[in-house]
């Protein structure tokens, strides 16, 4: 070999290892300087921690904060068997909710998707901190990139979402003891997509919903919950409507019967459980932690014993304690469960 | 290729440290610290600056409060719709500690915590309307004013119940209509009238902060 040629190979050799540092450098800084969501608002940590579960799922919960607050997977696998998971977020809207719906399909085909109806009043995008907490946890697919643009507001850029540095890295005069801590990986904030509360913030008023303007949902809204149904016809699996019993905000009346008349227009199951809170046995001096906006966990094991003997029964699902596999991963699981609700309520006490 | 890789790694070196700062500014804030009203407070200290510029130019009298309408008090300004109630002036984006002492107890009190944001929105309900507030650090603003009976009217005269007639009268045809309501838009805030045929159904000062 000439002596020119080893100069050349030495030289690209070079580039290549500077190229490859200066990506792992700005790949190290992207981390550091992306939010972890494991200060008080964990929320946003919730949508990733799907991929690392088996995806052999029964149901799957979409929706926004109701369904993350309210329902709880371990009381569906106690009580009834059933394997269940909920990609809810922060407000998601419901087009991240059909490409979440979409996202899962690509993984795996469980029996029932439960979609909350709430997210039907928004027609447009609103807030992009919302939008980040939903989207940045997704990996990323067609349907994360059909997700974003779906979501973006005008001042929001889609290489942002590419490269979030772009966005993030003035976080440097900000960065917590969090950023560093969990620059490598963050600690799992829901129980199969449960975040569990167990405050106790009794309801005593509930502010009149406003006068509206109009209560008809907006066709974008109504185009996505086409979209569902069809992916769910395409996939075979049973869709499920329900408006979780949180007393606010306001859910008219005029919004339900357009639900009703579209799921019975479609074949499909829709339950509000805003009328069924007796036969539930929710009590709303002691089963919710903010005053009737979501339920803490007693309350939320509640409903969902109330759900699981519906789904067990309407969808016909089937009692899997007794997969031994299974059962050995929700034995770890109810585990850590059972834990963290004792360390939450004994910070309660101190409290 | 080697030229082009660098390029394109120097490219994104480049974007990323002189990517636009206050845009991004705006994202750190509401998702990394969920606070996201710190550049609203940068925007309500100008519209505050702006204001007490105005109110100096108004001159001796208005700063000593004898000028009437529409001379302002605390930090309502001639281009904000005011809601005044005995005596009490109120804007949306106004901080509550102005004037919440001066409004009484409040029949009902009601805190909203946020999806995923760090602080409280309240929600103030006196008989005849109901205030509802938006945390900015350790303040409270005013995000809506929504009146409840007819017994309230606004500075210029309107009140629930009124002719469609008449509203449009008083507050001209300026207006856009948005998810069915009557929208008028003044000083960074929105005065809603919603109809019920031709009669005056709901009355709603609401700040256009949070929309940004």
């Amino acid at each position: 070999m000439s002596e020119t040629k080893k100069v050349r190979r030495k030289r690209a050799v070079a580039v290549i290892i500077g190229l490859l540092v200066i990506l792992a450098v700005l790949a190290l800084l992207q981390r550091l300087v992306m939010p972890k969501y494991m200060g008080e608002v964990k929320e946003g940590a919730l949508i990733s921690e799907y991929y690392d579960e088996d995806k052999d799922f029964d149901v799957i919960f979409i929706g926004d904060c109701e369904v993350y607050e309210n329902f709880v997977p371990a009381t569906l696998w106690e009580n009834y068997g059933i394997n269940s998971y909920i990609r809810g977020s922060a407000q998601q809207l419901i087009w991240q909710s059909y490409y979440l719906m979409e996202e899962t399909l690509q993984y795996e085909k469980p029996d029932v998707i439960v979609f909350n109806v709430l997210s039907l009043q928004y027609n447009e995008p609103q807030k992009e901190a919302y939008n980040r907490m939903t989207i940045d946890g997704m990996r990323w697919s067609t349907s994360k990139v059909e997700c974003i643009q779906a979501s973006m507001l005008e001042s929001e850029n889609f290489i942002e979402y590419v490269f979030p540095l772009l966005r993030y890295h003035d976080r440097w005069s900000e960065l917590e003891p969090e950023d560093f801590q969990y620059l490598l990986g963050a600690e799992k904030v829901g129980h199969n997509g449960y975040y569990m509360q167990v405050g106790v913030v009794p309801v005593d008023y509930i502010p009149e919903g406003k006068i509206l303007g109009d209560y008809s949902f907006g066709e974008n809204a109504w185009s996505y919950l086409d979209k569902m149904v069809a992916l769910c016809e395409e996939n075979d699996v049973e869709l499920v409507l329900i408006k979780a019993p949180s007393l606010y905000p306001e859910w008219y009346e005029e919004w339900d019967a357009q639900v009703e008349e579209y799921a019975a227009e479609h074949n499909l199951k829709y339950i509000n459980f805003l009328e069924y809170t007796e036969e539930i046995g929710l009590d709303y001096s002691t089963d919710t932690y903010d005053a009737g906006l979501h339920l803490n966990l007693y309350g939320a094991v509640k409903l969902t014993d109330y759900f699981g003997a519906w789904l067990a029964e309407e969808c016909e699902l089937q009692d899997r304690r007794d997969e031994e596999a299974l059962a050995e991963v929700w034995e770890v699981k109810l585990e850590d469960f059972y834990t963290q609700k004792e360390e939450l309520e004994a910070l309660k006490e101190e409290e | 290729m080697k030229k082009v890789i660098l390029t394109v790694c120097l490219v994104l070196a480049m974007a990323t440290l002189t990517a636009c700062a206050e845009t991004s500014q705006e994202v750190a804030d509401t998702v990394v610290d969920m606070n996201d009203k710190v550049s609203d407070a940068e925007t309500l200290l100008g519209d505050y600056k702006e204001t007490m510029g105005n109110v100096d130019l108004m001159g001796e009298n208005a700063m000593e409060g004898n000028a009437t309408a529409p001379v302002q008090t605390n930090n309502t300004s001639v281009d904000d719709f005011v809601f005044e109630y005995k005596g009490i002036r109120i804007s949306p984006d106004m901080n509550t500690n102005e004037f919440l002492a001066d409004l009484g107890e409040p029949l009902h009190y009601y805190e909203v915590k946020s999806c995923a944001f760090e602080g409280m929105d309240k929600i103030y309900t006196y008989t005849s309307f109901e205030i509802s507030t938006y945390p900015n650090g350790a303040n409270d603003l005013v995000s809506s004013i929504y009146f409840k009976d007819d017994t309230v009217t606004t500075e210029e005269g309107a009140y629930l119940g009124m002719a469609k007639a008449d509203v449009l009268a008083l507050y001209g045809s300026n207006y856009t209509e948005s998810a069915g309501a009557y929208v008028y838009s003044k000083g960074g805030m929105e005065l809603h009238f919603i109809f019920d045929g031709e009669t005056l159904a709901s009355i709603e000062y609401v700040t256009t902060v949070l929309d940004e």
